[in-house]
């Protein structure tokens, strides 16, 4: 049976049915100008986030997984328009988000949020926890005096810290509790969506657990979407339904968590996976064989002609050079941007 | 209030500022009860007693009087008042204009904040003094427009400064987080950026209060600002010059008074600004 | 365990004055390294692992710390009584230390030769005299410089030249991490302290450079004491584990012997906490570090602990022997005290054993001991 080509990145929301999408980004482009001279006159584009296409289902989690520089990040501040994206389409609950105006924008900001990842940093160091947590109220002017610090005091259970936490400030916190405050602070307008743009990154494991418990009770009673961003392979088989492999801006495999985790089919994710550092004989098992990314990530600027990852692949062969891979279909739900599945 | 707590011990710790502070509370008590406290109230409107004139200091007079025998101890204790409100005065000023221009420059930037930084840089290219002379010599030499005068000098240094701290602020997360929220640029500047930009704001301010008292007795000095009799102290200085080596005490006296206000506001801008240094990097 | 140990570290109590009154940070911090051998630190964040790194290399302080009580034992002598001179010395030529953050432990106003070059000729000397300076500007550097190129190669760096002539903001984070590695290792010293070498960095670059770690340290014999909070990570580089919650060593062990069947309900907390590739997330541990100014009398661990019993608040839960050179402190099991101090203190009426797991074979939800070493297999 020959392999499926999608060819097109934008195909690949077809792997969820359209009557399910909460989330739809299609051909999703964020690029960087390189100015140089005088006159700063721009000589190159970095392309951050290079035609990213996936849809995400209604209560679920979509992991975007990939090392440092890969454009994870950057994905996710454009797809809430954070940072404005160069090119693509993002509708979030039936919304063209791409299309809306700043003040439309604005109005619907309420329905999806960030949970930033340093949760130092992402909290005012000069307000109170609930003047941080009543922000969001404020600014869209909903709900009295009385009723926000009702809300607060509602939010604050729902995230688990004691009531006194109100009154407080930041730098008295730990971490886990600072990101408790910085979810409060995302959820209290209702939103449908939430990109968590690696929450749990700066926090100790142990302290992760209880956070990831936290958005799963939390995405179980609103009905919330995740977009779950992260450089943690583990972490992300354990939140996510859905995942997608980030290098240098383009997604290379996307599809169903079991499936991209059981079968990786790209050499890049089974770099990755091989060289997560495992504690039982079944996770070392369940690893793909070693595969060894070799060298550096090449500069954003120059990237490789042809797969960009061939500079780096073991198992680089001729068609590689040539141009940019298509997607192919390597599982039922499962598709790879590799020659190899030709 | 932890943190006002806090920031007590802490200053009470360094024995500068403490000495700064107290320095600076006599000024102030002075500057309130000199009413009660000039043995001469009459010194300041200026009422000559001829005979007891250019008399040393003494038991009578602590500070000697000057050439229309006034008493300048009384004189100095009244002039701490002209130089404190020119302080305040001055600041508020200074302060009311250039920050919220620093603030928006700096945050909203683009266009409007190249335009006010550039404006900003014209003012800073004069120096104050002689920003202030030129305003003041346009106008009729009194306290008032004096102290508007040096405003006009002051103002551009809180908007640089201010311009500076928001722009590394500006980049934080929690300021991304504001906007991600759909905060408008009022808004982020002034309840999200202003809060975290108040500490150097503050260590310059006091800092400014003795500097800012020296320029307003420069002036006086060279005549632009307090009209005689008003007892402010460059005004006494200048009426001393040509007697420093004879009757020295007309000069000496209000120039100490300076020197020890300026001091003490300088200690205590330094003890504040450790106190913020700790503050930051503690957390 | 006790005869050929490179570096001791006996009872060692750290405090810090804060304005909050003073932090016990470190409460009686046991650990001892072999010739050869590398121990992992693991433990959380505000757990006292760095505080215990700098306190072995004479980096903390004083004020605000201060060391109250405990040893440093290098090659048998107390490096508390030395003075900072002396120790200053020893941390140049002995010990060694690779820091967390490469982006910020180099100089970025010079060269990586200069930096490696300025190690070579003056190995920690604080003050230069005018002769020696002079001697300096007047002698050839070449032999120094060779021994850097090599030493960057050594650490597989493919263009040592290059590099050797490079500033730290050309190369990229992997690369100022070896070169890190080539410092610390220039002088070749006996004892090398890694701190969270890996942390600002990529998990297929973080990789290469434990591996590379490895190697350096077999084949100069160097004692590594390896401070991590990440547990894959001790497992692999490690030939003994010890564990460190709020300022005390709660568990030591070889490595296969803690990963299989680890003892103290925090370890166990821990390793249930890391997210696996076969099996679901576990659900943390509640709670938060205690109040170091305000620390627990006996156990410090047990506000936290679902298996805290009143005596836990009431004894100290010294470290114990469970097996061989396994220790706990932990009142859910009994055995010989490991310090000769704890002795007279020992209590077995504070026994409040045994513990719930310790009818399964081993520690893991399998229950089976790994059959691979720290070094894993596969494809080399």
């Amino acid at each position: 049976m020959a392999a499926e080509m999608h060819p097109e990145s934008g195909d690949l929301v077809s792997l969820v049915p359209a009557a399910d999408r909460a989330v739809t980004i299609r051909n999703l482009r964020k690029y960087f100008p390189v100015r140089e001279g005088v006159l700063q006159r721009k000589v190159a584009d970095i392309r951050a986030v290079d035609d990213v296409s996936f849809a995400i289902p209604e209560g679920e989690t979509f992991g975007l997984v990939g090392e440092s520089g890969c454009g994870k990040t950057t994905a996710g501040k454009s797809i809430l328009r954070i940072q404005e994206p160069t090119a693509g389409e993002v509708i979030v609950d039936g919304t063209n988000v791409t299309d809306l105006s700043r003040s439309e924008l604005r109005a619907f900001r309420r329905k999806m949020q960030m949970v930033f990842q340093d949760p130092t940093s992402s909290l005012n160091p000069r307000k109170r926890v609930r003047s941080i947590i009543t922000d969001p109220m404020e600014i869209h002017d909903i709900g009295t005096e009385e009723s926000r610090r009702e809300r607060v005091a509602e939010l604050l259970e729902i995230v688990g810290l004691p009531q006194e936490y109100m009154y407080t400030y930041p730098n008295a916190l730990s971490g886990g509790q600072k990101q408790r405050v910085g979810i409060a602070r995302a959820v209290s307008l209702n939103p449908d969506f939430l990109v968590l743009d690696e929450p749990t990154s700066a926090l100790d494991v142990s302290v992760q657990a209880r956070i990831v418990d936290l958005f799963e009770d939390l995405q179980e009673t609103f009905d919330l979407t995740y977009l779950f961003i992260s450089h943690d392979l583990s972490l992300i088989r354990n939140v996510a339904d859905w995942i997608g492999v980030m290098y240098l801006g383009k997604i290379v495999e996307i599809g169903r968590a079991e499936s991209v985790f059981r079968e990786p089919q790209h050499p890049y994710t089974q770099a990755l996976l091989s060289a997560i550092a495992t504690l039982d004989p079944e996770d070392e098992a369940i690893k793909p064989e070693r595969v060894r990314a070799e060298g550096e990530v090449p500069d954003p600027r120059n990237k490789p002609t042809g797969c960009d990852f061939r500079t780096r692949c073991p198992k680089e062969f001729g068609t590689c050079s040539s141009e940019d891979p298509p997607y192919y279909r390597v599982g039922e739900e499962h598709f790879a941007t590799c020659y190899l599945h030709e | 209030m932890e943190q006002a707590k806090r920031a007590y011990r802490r200053l009470s710790g360094n024995t500068l500022s403490v000495v700064g502070i107290g320095m600076i509370l006599t000024i102030v008590f002075v500057a309130i009860f000199a009413p009660v406290i000039a043995p001469y109230p009459d010194a300041v409107t200026g009422e000559p007693h001829f005979d007891e004139k250019t008399e040393s200091p003494s038991a009578d007079h602590l500070m000697g009087t000057d050439r229309l025998g006034r008493d300048i101890f009384s004189r100095i204790l009244y002039g701490a008042r002209i130089s404190i409100l020119m302080g305040i005065v001055v600041l508020s000023i200074a302060i009311g204009i250039g920050v919220p221009l620093g603030l928006v420059a700096g945050y909203v930037g683009g266009w409007p904040g190249t335009v006010i930084m550039r404006i900003t840089d014209v003012f800073l290219a004069v120096p104050p003094i002689i920003l202030a002379l030129a305003v003041a010599a346009l106008v009729e030499p009194t306290l008032w427009n004096a102290m508007i005068a040096i405003s006009f000098a002051w103002w551009p240094w809180y908007t640089r400064l201010v311009n500076g701290e928001v722009v590394s602020v500006k980049e934080e997360e929690f300021i991304e987080a504001s906007e991600s929220m759909g905060a408008g640029w009022l808004r982020v500047s002034f309840k999200e950026v202003l809060p975290n930009v108040i500490a150097p704001i503050t260590v310059k301010a006091s800092l400014d209060m003795g500097f800012v008292i020296l320029v307003g007795a420069a002036l006086s000095f060279l005549g632009l600002g307090a009209t005689p009799p008003t007892p402010s102290w460059g005004a006494m200085i200048a009426q001393g010059r040509d007697y420093v080596t004879s009757f020295w005490w007309m000069s000496t006296f209000p120039g100490l008074a300076i020197s020890f206000t300026v001091l003490g506001f300088n200690l205590l801008g330094d003890g504040l600004r450790d106190l913020f240094d700790v503050d930051v990097t503690r957390y | 365990m006790m005869g050929d140990s490179l570096l001791e570290v006996s009872n060692l109590h750290v405090e810090f004055a804060t304005e909050e009154g003073v932090a016990q940070v470190l409460n009686g911090v046991d650990l001892s390294i072999e010739r050869g051998e590398t121990l992992a630190l693991v433990g959380e964040t505000g757990c006292g692992k760095s505080v215990t790194a700098k306190a072995i290399l004479g980096l903390l302080s004083e004020p605000p710390a201060r060391i109250p009580a405990g040893e440093i034992r290098y090659k048998g002598q107390d490096l508390l009584e030395l003075s900072p001179a002396q120790r200053h010395q020893k941390r140049g030529r002995e010990m060694s230390m690779i820091m967390q953050d490469p982006m910020t432990s180099l100089n970025p106003v010079l060269t990586v030769g200069d930096q490696m070059m300025d190690v070579l000729k003056w190995q920690g000397k604080t003050r230069l005299g005018a002769t020696e300076w002079l001697r300096d500007k007047l002698s050839s550097d070449a032999h120094y410089r060779d021994q850097a190129i090599e030493m960057l190669a050594e650490v597989q760096i493919s263009a040592p030249d290059r590099v050797f002539s490079s500033y730290p903001v050309e190369l990229s984070g992997g690369m100022r991490q070896r070169v890190l590695i080539a410092i610390a290792m220039l002088l070749e010293p006996e004892f090398l302290v890694a701190d969270e070498p890996g942390t600002a960095l990529d998990v297929t670059t973080e990789d290469k450079i434990l591996e590379l770690l490895e190697d350096l340290s077999a084949e100069h014999d160097t004692s590594v004491l390896y401070i991590t909070h990440d547990l894959g990570i001790a497992k692999k580089v490690s030939d003994h584990v010890s564990v460190m919650y709020a300022g005390e060593i709660v568990e030591s062990a070889p490595t296969e012997v803690l990963f299989s069947r680890p003892q103290h309900p925090y370890t166990r907390g821990l390793l249930d906490s890391i997210p696996r590739l076969s099996s679901a997330i576990g659900s943390g541990i509640p709670g938060e570090l205690p109040d170091y100014t305000d620390p627990p009398a006996a156990c410090r661990f047990a506000d936290r602990c679902a298996h805290a019993e009143p005596t836990c608040t009431e004894v100290f839960p010294y470290p114990r022997y469970v097996e061989g050179e396994h220790a706990v402190g932990c009142h859910l099991y009994h055995g010989d005290p490991v310090h000769a101090r704890h002795v007279d203190s020992a209590d077995s009426a504070a026994y409040i054993g045994p513990a719930p797991w310790a009818s399964e074979s081993g520690g893991n939800p399998a229950g089976e001991t790994p059959a691979d070493g720290p070094s894993t297999g596969g494809d080399q």
